[in-house]
């Protein structure tokens, strides 16, 4: 169990080396230095046997987080509990001395962790089995590739066993193999009770391995919840970001047809007119644009939010423009039951431009989507945007809705699956009879 | 403090151990370098004092017992030296460690204290069986002479622990604090005579704290007599009071520490 409250971090910056002089000279009567706050007013808990997320952009506050969690950074204010034996992976190799070999760095290591000889004597097969070194073992660590040297400390950190467990961006090393087995190696520690704070910028593994994640912004918790949530609210602050940064001239959109030539039956029109079924907008979105109605419909416009695997769902957006927008980008996310977007979609991607809009215009937009996904329940998320300058996605998020209806895709007739796997992807079979 | 010391004693030893045997790799005498080198000092001590600049002071019978007296005083000192100025640079040495895991602070300026007394203890053992070589007089105040010599390394210590802090912060304190050691080596009577200072001088020299150990140590292994209890209570008085000045600055000053680094 982690319990974080009110915690904040202040760096003090000098100058120069001879400020600190001074001001520890006058006994703080000449203050010389500026503060930093790295973290402020972070609170937060993890249950026992609960996996945490934590995102945020570069200097948001996640390492200065993590270091206060495992103790080697202390806070400026605030406190912070963590039950139990707690090991932190903020480096790997920390300590590992290059001239010691594989073996004598386990033991080293483990001694500044503050784990006793006898305890890693007992798990050091484990340990050695799962680093896969072979010969090596007994080699001195300066000979090792890099991969091996992560591996070895990898394996010595997953079998300290610990009850509280911090990640930093560890699993973005080895070859594919060896990330699935830490991947399962985490599952494990997780069904065994484990509590696991874990910081990527990789936001598929958060989003698949975390219960839960936060968003740090500035040294400040600015998300909190649903990991599939807080990662578009990641994604959004990156592109307010991208927008901060560049102003480069926006690609001129030709208006195409206004009408769009598009048919809205009247049923959808009506349901449209309606508050979105969603509990909430994101709170990241600017809200340039918002979408004020949003429905689903099956081939025959009713309402509908169940389809056959294979079939077709038509999803419509009533998106009204609060300020003017020229490169307006309608999309929708699908994701699974573990987290994982199954596929996302958006007027971007497929190269279709949607007409300029001035502040209090609205437009209807829909999206047609063969689901052919494998049976099962999807959260969708749809959400409006804008381009930004000539970057790619994710551009600026407006608006986003959240926590609508899952979508039911339901499996088509009897007998075997249609496929295995995800989605379902196209196959063409033939064959042919050798008869001679 | 004491707790966390004891709870990485194998780190601290095992590392010391390490140091020891390391400081010499790649040679092909190795470990061998670590007898050598503390020899060699004597032999040159006794070369140079002994028929170069002949110094014979009063008191002194032999040529040889002023190497002694040089020795005494010398191998401890660079012992001690060690200490402080290892100590000073412990935490930035180690910044790697310190910003990352969360070891106690201590731990560092520990392991560097551990390997300068485990120099010590060879170059001393060399000294005594130098001692019974030459034919020198070695009698049972010698059994002192390990008491004292862990005194002296407390203190150091001690002073390792604070200057190590404080040198976090303000980088200049390492660069002072060599001239300082080296001032202070001239302020106490070890390659020369306490008789030859002036009166005044020497009513001072109560007030340095490096002079009892020094002095206790010319006692015991030139003059073969047990030092005062007042010398004992000197020495117990630094070496009890360094760290624990030590480590209240470190605890003062710990939470901004690692920032520093």
């Amino acid at each position: 169990m982690v319990s974080v409250s009110g915690l904040g971090k202040r760096f003090k910056l000098y100058a120069r080396p001879a400020d600190r002089l001074l001001e520890w000279a006058s006994f703080g009567a000449m203050r010389r230095h500026t503060e930093f706050w790295a973290l402020r007013e972070v609170s937060f808990t993890v249950r026992a046997g609960e996996c945490l997320g934590i995102v945020g952009v570069n200097g948001a506050g996640k390492s200065t987080l993590l270091k206060i969690l495992s103790r080697a950074l202390y806070p400026t204010e605030g406190s912070f509990e963590t039950r139990g034996r707690l090991v932190s992976l903020l480096d790997l190799g920390t300590g590992f001395q290059p001239e010691l070999t594989g073996r004598q760095n386990i033991f080293e290591s483990a001694q500044l962790l503050g784990f006793p000889e006898r305890y890693v004597r007992e798990r050091l097969a484990a340990i050695l089995d799962f680093a896969q070194l072979g010969e090596f073992v007994d080699q001195p660590v300066r000979l090792y590739s890099s991969g091996m040297f992560v591996r070895l400390a990898f394996s010595l950190f997953a079998h300290l066993d610990p009850d509280v467990y911090i990640v930093d961006e560890a699993l973005a090393v080895g070859d594919v193999f060896f990330q699935q087995r830490c991947f399962r190696h985490f599952r494990a520690l997780r069904e065994r009770g484990c509590t696991i704070l874990f910081v990527s910028h990789d936001m598929e593994a958060v989003t698949h391995l975390c219960d839960r994640a936060i968003l740090l912004n500035g040294g400040k918790l600015t998300a909190e919840g649903d990991p599939v949530h807080v990662v578009h609210d990641y994604f959004a602050l990156k592109g307010q970001a991208f927008a901060a940064g560049g102003a480069a001239p926006v690609r001129s959109v030709p208006p195409t047809d206004d009408r769009g030539g598009l048919h809205v039956p009247a049923g959808v029109r009506q349901r449209l007119a309606q508050p979105p079924p969603a509990t909430a907008h994101a709170p990241a979105g600017t809200r340039a644009t918002e979408i004020v109605g949003f429905t689903a419909s099956g081939r025959d416009d009713e309402e509908r939010w169940s389809v056959d695997s294979g079939g077709v769902l038509r999803f419509w957006y009533l998106v009204h423009a609060r300020e003017a927008c020229h490169d307006l980008n309608v999309g929708i996310h699908f994701y699974d039951r573990r987290g994982i977007l199954a596929f996302g979609v958006g007027t971007i991607n497929r190269g279709v431009v949607l007409p300029a809009m001035a502040a209090g215009d609205r437009v209807i937009c829909t999206l047609a989507v063969r689901l052919a996904l494998q049976p099962g329940q999807y959260t969708l998320v749809p959400q409006s945007g804008g381009l930004t300058g000539n970057s790619p996605e994710p551009g600026v998020l407006h608006d986003r809705l959240d926590g609508l209806p899952p979508i039911v895709v339901t499996r088509a007739g009897h007998g075997p699956a249609g496929f295995y796997g995800l989605i379902d992807l196209e196959t063409d079979i033939a064959f042919a009879r050798l008869d001679d | 403090m004491i707790v966390n010391l004891w709870r990485y004693r194998t780190y601290i030893v095992k590392n010391a151990l390490s140091d020891v045997r390391h400081r010499y790799a790649g040679s092909a005498m190795g470990i061998a370098w670590n007898v050598i080198t503390p020899l060699a000092q004597i032999v040159i001590y006794s070369l140079v004092f002994s028929h170069i600049m002949v110094m014979r002071p009063t008191g002194f019978g032999s040529r040889a017992s002023f190497t002694l007296y040089l020795c005494a005083g010398l191998l401890p000192w660079a012992a001690f030296t060690d200490c402080v100025l290892r100590g000073a640079n412990a935490f930035i040495e180690n910044a790697h460690y310190l910003k990352k895991l969360p070891i106690p602070e201590q731990i560092f300026v520990a392991k560097n204290a551990m390997a300068a007394t485990l120099f010590l203890a060879i170059s001393m053992t060399t000294l005594g069986l130098v001692t019974v070589v030459v034919g020198g007089p070695l009698s049972p105040a010698w059994l002192g002479v390990p008491l004292a010599l862990l005194l002296f390394q407390g203190f150091g210590f001690g002073l390792g622990l604070f200057f190590g802090t404080l040198n976090v912060f303000i980088r200049d304190i390492g660069h002072a604090l060599l001239i300082a050691l080296q001032l202070w080596m001239w302020m106490t009577p070890i390659v020369y005579l306490e008789t030859i200072l002036p009166a005044t001088a020497q009513r001072l020299m109560a007030y340095n704290p490096i002079y009892p150990f020094i002095d206790a140590l010319h006692r015991m292994i030139v003059g073969g007599e047990w030092p005062g209890a007042a010398q004992w209570t000197a020495m117990v008085f630094w070496a009890g009071i360094a760290p624990v000045v030590g480590y209240l600055v470190l605890r003062r000053l710990r939470p901004e520490l690692r920032d520093a680094l």
